[in-house]
């Protein structure tokens, strides 16, 4: 499976063996990111990840349980995720937020980039902690040291427990009812706040603006990878006998994510001096349209699919 | 252009920059033509600087659609793309 979200990647390893994960991913093509400081980011004390909490209990019908508690210390927390670790079982799963920054596996972030992540705690066992990251598709294990900085060093902190065992594939009631919540033609909030950002930059020179301009969007590219969700649902949704397999959708989706990426590079080259803000702006532009038609398409789509399955 | 860039040229120019962008001078010795650039350090605010560089440098412009990571990914991958837009490839 592609880098999409990292809690999202973590759950659907966790449920694919025993139903359907894709259902799961409609709308994260929109999951929220803050802006701070002039910055996009996708993580912030802003955010929370109730909303796929509740897609989760609406489409498999269990409890995603949330063992983290804000309320506790970092100590308490820990000692609790110790505890759990020792009760995973097969069919029982352990998720956690650590610190990238301390994960040597990830070579960009190791030692330079604080940045928060969901991983797969397999087991607990004499100071060693076997983990499974399915964002970065890296299994083995942390010292007891790694795993206690990139834990307390963390500057927010969650976790999950869930229990796949009896999980079945969600009914199409509960997918149409997630999809029809989730999907929202004109919302973009990626394109709507990057254009925002760059008229701002226009309007208001920056003393800074190399600095300020590179870290606005320096978080584009993980943002975007949000996008390959697309791909999951025109799958999804392509697979009834009624409809041909769609695989434009994937080319269109690839288009897009490259496009961000494209754009991130260029924001670099805005803050050089050697691409302007107007051509900046008329990217984000033109990104906003393919995603629109993008999404027309998987509208078009989903309602193929919802008269298909009524027959 | 006054003298046709060889392939080795072109690799050595790209050497010397990356090794300049990331202030270590004896990484010349190990960098090979197939290192994985994003391995030594490079990170994106590198790599548009080394993109200036061979744009001002051999006089070629990268299209948007070009400025993915995977087209600088490593030192043969960007030599064949300056090639191919100064017309040197196969």
């Amino acid at each position: 499976m592609q880098q999409i979200h990292c809690l999202l990647n973590s759950l659907a390893h966790c449920i694919s063996p025993k139903a359907d994960a894709r259902p799961l991913f409609f709308g994260a093509w929109d999951t929220p990111f803050a802006v701070e400081e002039d910055r996009l980011t996708y993580f912030s004390t802003q955010i929370t990840n109730e909303t796929y909490v509740s897609m989760f209990e609406l489409l498999y019908e269990k409890k995603l349980e949330t063992w983290y508690d804000y309320q506790l210390s970092k100590e308490a927390n820990y000692e609790r995720l110790r505890n759990l670790a020792e009760s995973v079982t097969p069919g029982k799963h352990l998720l956690v937020q650590l610190d990238l920054y301390y994960l040597r596996y990830e070579t960009r972030s190791f030692r330079n980039i604080h940045q928060p992540h969901f991983v797969i705690i397999l087991q607990q066992q004499d100071g060693k902690w076997f983990l499974l990251d399915p964002y970065f598709a890296w299994e083995g294990i942390l010292t007891e040291e790694e795993m206690y900085c990139a834990f307390f060093n963390n500057a927010l902190g969650g976790g999950f427990f869930l229990d796949t065992e009896n999980l079945l594939s969600p009914l199409k009631n509960a997918v149409c009812a997630q999809f029809e919540q989730e999907f929202a033609l004109e919302r973009n909030q990626l394109a709507h706040e990057t254009k925002k950002l760059v008229r701002r930059f226009m309007d208001e020179p920056y003393e800074d603006s190399k600095a300020v301009i590179t870290k606005a969007f320096s978080q584009v590219g993980i943002i975007s990878k949000r996008k390959w969700c697309y791909v999951l649902a025109f799958d999804y949704f392509s697979e009834s006998e009624a409809i041909h397999s769609d695989r434009q959708g994937f080319d269109e989706v690839e288009k897009l994510v490259k496009g961000w990426n494209a754009f991130g590079y260029l924001a670099i080259r805005a803050s050089m001096g050697v691409t302007s803000l107007d051509k900046l702006l008329e990217k984000a532009e033109q990104l906003e349209i393919q995603e629109r038609q993008l999404k027309e398409k998987l509208w078009h789509l989903y309602q193929g699919w919802r008269r298909a399955q009524s027959t | 252009m006054e003298t046709i860039q060889t392939e080795q040229q072109i690799q050595s120019f790209l050497k010397d920059r990356i090794c300049e962008l990331l202030e270590r001078p004896g990484l010349s010795e190990e960098l090979t033509i197939d290192t994985q650039l994003s391995e030594v350090g490079m990170d994106s605010v590198m790599l548009v600087n080394l993109m200036v560089h061979i744009e001002q440098h051999y006089q070629i412009f990268y299209e948007d659609d070009e400025l993915l990571a995977e087209n600088f990914a490593t030192i043969q991958i960007i030599t064949d793309k300056i090639q191919e837009k100064l017309g040197l490839g196969d």
